[in-house]
């Protein structure tokens, strides 16, 4: 999948708000992208802009999108309603933040995954379709005869898993997971992120995978993007960043989460809050909040600039690389 | 514990009715705090750490007088704590978690803070004004001039919850309460918070009851910590010890669930297994029974076991520790 150059803005009584200004990326086939940032940075909406899930008053300004579908290659912006409908949960599935709420109460849950299956597969048996969405279910951790039960029986954590095996059942070749585990405790956190990498490593599938925790992305992604105020800041190998992030904001992002092991560390803080999307601060929009802005920062947009191949910063000072780093 | 401790609270417990089977007669009850004892001595906190359901809150609401407790004793300052004791309630505060929700839409943010001095018959119109300028600089809400007549809807999330730690700490409290208080912020304004609240803590000496489910936090704002596990202390004593050396299974099963930026990490398996119950009539045995990874017969032939001092300043709740 390429992403190019991204603009899309929603449609307000206060006028138009942007909301990704600019965003490419690339993601190869069985790899792990991660996209973190805070809320309101945009990362949600560039998940769902992907799939064209957004609600109607936003609107795509430019950009491109390419998937290489089975089918040969698609462009998602321009594409058609109903070419989207034969790409959707087939080829790129989705796992929303909200799981307890992406259920019908009143059906079984095997019942909904299956519906899934008969609309993308339709002649594949009845039997088939069961067996398949058992296999799904043990994948997950889940028992097979929970397909039996409805959406109140299970848990908040089951019900996330569920919608895993859901994501999971069409075998996409993307799956786009956004924030999937945070409302949950951090032992049945780890059980869905270790059973999602396993999934993802054995199917060889690809992965957009967004959420505010660092941690938690660098643990899950091959590639990390870190998003500020509608734009990608600075994007690298998963290790790189989370050892060594060039770009001021992700080095407060990694230092903001405190640590159980090692020295107690003071926390990184931010003075100040998100920016407001309406009046963005000109120049460098994190300047105002970077503890090493200059003049140039409030005067002068960075452009994306190449540390290495594969490592790019939008900063005019990125901070220095410790030894030892490529 | 050398000096004599702020708070000291002595099998708290408190149940709630759950949802029987229908036409039942015996209603059967949620265990959410179980017997639990706990010192804090003035000046440290102890934080509280445990997954959704422990009964975590339902403490900290104990604590704060906000739920009676069905039995137990607390004991304030030596005194036995009385909440219709107007003195009391001043030098107990409480943070809450959502910050949209914990201050009146109706009041700016200027008589949200002047009303707790109000109550307490603090000061004249214009000192209490005084008083709240200052609270609100400190939080760093400033030009001051700019906040006190705005609205809570009027500011951001982590602004208001600032608003929120201002008011816990105007009446200058011995003792704060914080539920889960920077839960619902944006990270980069996380760890403004709580460095803003360790360092009001240390300069007022101020002891924290600080309640959350993620255990680094706890590391960073508490010396003590006390891990729970549905109604019951499973482990408790100084931060650092119990981190370092957790005795208790779902201790250990905790500290190896927080994320680290190592992807090695989720290859293992928690040694931890089943999935979170709710302690609805608990058995009578050890309630990590059947989540413990090491559990032995003999556990299950003995009541739940009570917290023994295995080192200084460290009490775990196992038999086989």
């Amino acid at each position: 999948m390429t992403v190019e150059n991204l603009v899309l803005g929603y449609q307000t009584p206060h006028g138009s708000l942007p909301a990704l200004a600019g965003v490419s990326f690339s993601l190869l086939p069985g790899q792990v992208f991660g996209l973190v940032g805070e809320s309101g940075c945009g990362k949600s909406t560039l998940a769902l802009s992907l799939l064209r899930l957004l609600p109607p008053n936003a609107h795509m300004v430019s950009g491109e999108c390419f998937f290489h579908s089975s089918s040969g290659l698609v462009n998602l912006v321009a594409s058609s309603e109903k070419q989207m409908a034969s790409v959707r949960w087939k080829q790129i599935s989705m796992i929303f933040q909200a799981a307890m709420n992406a259920f019908n109460p009143v059906y079984r849950v095997g019942e909904q995954i299956m519906e899934a299956l008969r609309k993308h597969f339709p002649h594949q048996s009845h039997a088939k379709n069961r067996e398949k969405v058992a296999q799904l279910f043990e994948m997950v951790g889940l028992e097979p005869e929970r397909m039996q039960q409805y959406p109140h029986q299970f848990s908040g954590g089951m019900k996330q898993r569920a919608m895993i095996a859901m994501a999971l059942s069409c075998e996409p070749s993307l799956v786009i997971a956004d924030e999937p585990t945070t409302a949950l405790d951090v032992i049945v956190q780890h059980r869905i992120l270790a059973g999602l990498k396993k999934i993802q490593r054995l199917k060889n599938t690809s992965m957009i995978y967004v959420s505010h925790d660092m941690a938690v992305v660098s643990q899950m992604s091959d590639r990390i993007a870190v998003m500020y105020a509608g734009k990608i800041v600075e994007c690298g190998p998963a290790a790189v960043l989370s050892a060594n992030p060039s770009h001021p904001y992700s080095h407060v992002l990694m230092g903001a989460f405190p640590d159980i092991h090692g020295p107690k560390k003071p926390l990184k803080s931010l003075g100040g809050e998100p920016p407001d999307p309406f009046r963005l601060p000109s120049g460098c929009a994190f300047h105002p909040r970077c503890p090493f802005s200059q003049e140039r920062c409030a005067k002068e947009e960075p452009v994306p600039v190449a540390l290495s191949p594969d490592h790019v910063v939008s900063c005019h000072f990125p901070l220095e690389r410790k030894e030892g780093y490529p | 514990m050398s000096a004599p401790a702020i708070l000291e609270a002595r099998n708290l417990s408190r149940f709630f009715d759950a949802t029987g089977r229908w036409l039942s007669l015996k209603k059967p009850k949620l265990h959410a705090v179980d017997g639990i004892s706990f010192d804090i001595p003035p000046g440290k906190s102890l934080a509280l750490v445990g997954e959704s359901g422990c009964g975590k809150t339902t403490t900290g609401r104990i604590v704060a007088g906000l739920c009676v407790p069905d039995s137990g004793s607390l004991v304030f300052g030596g005194k036995p704590m009385d909440f219709s004791d107007a003195s009391l309630r001043k030098s107990v505060q409480m943070i809450f978690q959502d910050p949209y929700e914990s201050l009146n839409p109706r009041m700016t943010i200027g008589q949200s803070l002047q009303e707790p001095l109000q109550i307490q018959k603090i000061g004249s119109r214009a000192e209490r004004r005084d008083r709240v300028e200052r609270a609100l600089e400190e939080m760093g809400l400033v030009p001051v001039a700019q906040f006190v007549d705005r609205y809570p809807h009027e500011l951001s999330g982590g602004q208001r919850q600032r608003v929120a730690i201002a008011r816990a700490f105007i009446l200058d409290p011995e003792f704060v309460v914080a539920d889960e208080p920077t839960s619902m912020l944006d990270v980069s304004i996380r760890a403004e918070m709580s460095n803003r609240m360790l360092r009001m803590a240390e300069q007022r000496g101020v002891s924290f009851l600080y309640i959350t489910h993620d255990i680094a936090i706890a590391r960073y704002m508490a010396a003590q910590i006390a891990i729970m596990y549905l109604g019951k202390i499973v482990e408790r004593g100084d931060t650092e010890s119990v981190l370092s050396h957790p005795l208790h299974p779902y201790t250990r099963a905790l500290l190896e669930a927080v994320p680290t930026p190592d992807p090695a990490a989720l290859e293992k398996d928690l040694p931890i297994q089943g999935s979170l119950s709710k302690p609805v009539d608990p058995p009578p045995f050890c309630r990590f029974f059947d989540r413990c990874v090491s559990r032995q017969p003999s556990c299950k032939e003995k009541p739940h076991p009570n917290l023994e001092q295995k080192a200084t300043r460290h009490f775990v709740a196992c038999y086989l520790a």
